[in-house]
């Protein structure tokens, strides 16, 4: 099997730009606000 | 028809040319929204700071001051245009922000960390990446300044015994070298020995070759060769000087600082 296949770079450039941005955006807001918000209001 | 298919081949080109010359007009730092974004994902932390400082909770609280630096730290980088160690980072500080400041359980805590790291990725795919700092040239890869005045001195050791006037020349050379050796032991000083290594040994080499090509020696060449010599012997004289100046100097500070830590 070709290595670069399984590159992430590679993974991550084959999804189209609005995309990316969409779910760049949706993981962060998971993994970085909702935590935020979490710890705010426990 | 030939030339309207020219004339499209040529706008073609035009265009991919100028597609190219957008893309290096990108690269360097960015500072675009996509990087500063980041950080505000963490805006409940900021609110939740002064929360913590009153409940007194230090664990909670760390979790906060670390998931606010880190994230700051972590965009501060991609801006630099060190997009991959950034987005690390920032996944660093959504793990601990997760796991300290919000109490979920440690393995939920990096996934979460690992989330985060993979969104920066994504949202960031398409920003290029700065080169790593080229690594400092080893000390060796310098060019030796001596090499040039070391073999001038070989070459007149070489042909000096067949000249006239053969032991001040030897003479001359002997005190030069051990201006040289100095030198070399103290490469610090090289500038301060340049005029000598330009005009005294550049000199003594054209001598030995006008002598070498049968030249005559003049009646005052040798008190040159004297005075060569000695002026050879005084600068050595004075490198040393300027040396146990220099210790003198590190002797007097670092007892001072001595008195004053004992004080």
């Amino acid at each position: 099997m070709n290595r670069n296949t399984l590159s992430p770079d590679r993974f991550v450039a084959s999804i189209p730009l609005p995309l990316r941005l969409l779910g760049g955006l949706g993981l962060l807001g998971l993994c970085a606000w909702l935590p935020a918000m979490i710890a705010l209001f426990r | 028809m030939d030339w309207k298919r020219a004339l499209k081949q040529g706008a073609r080109a035009a265009a991919a040319r100028a597609g190219r010359k957008r893309l290096d007009a990108t690269r360097g730092p960015i500072f675009g929204w996509r990087v500063w974004l980041l950080p505000i994902f963490f805006w409940p932390l900021l609110l939740d700071l002064p929360v913590e400082i009153i409940r007194g909770n230090g664990k909670h609280l760390v979790g906060a001051l670390l998931g606010l630096g880190l994230s700051w730290y972590a965009a501060a980088l991609m801006a630099q245009g060190r997009r991959r160690m950034g987005a690390r980072l920032f996944g660093v500080a959504a793990g601990l922000a997760a796991g300290l400041a919000a109490g979920i359980s440690p393995p939920i805590a990096v996934a979460l960390g690992f989330g985060a790291w993979f969104g920066v990725r994504l949202l960031t795919a398409d920003l290029p990446e700065a080169e790593p700092p080229p690594a400092p040239e080893p000390e060796a890869a310098k060019p030796d300044q001596l090499v040039g005045p070391r073999g001038q001195l070989a070459l007149i050791t070489a042909r000096a015994p067949r000249l006239p006037l053969g032991p001040l020349l030897l003479e001359a050379a002997g005190a030069m070298r051990g201006v040289i050796e100095d030198l070399e032991a103290r490469p610090a000083r090289l500038h301060e020995a340049r005029r000598f290594l330009a005009v005294h040994l550049d000199g003594l080499t054209r001598i030995v070759e006008r002598l070498e090509a049968g030249a005559a020696p003049p009646e005052t060449l040798p008190s040159l060769l004297n005075d060569l010599a000695a002026s050879a012997r005084r600068l050595r004289s004075e490198l040393r000087v300027a040396e146990s100046q220099a210790l003198d100097i590190q002797v007097k500070v670092l007892a001072e600082r001595l008195r004053q830590e004992e004080a």
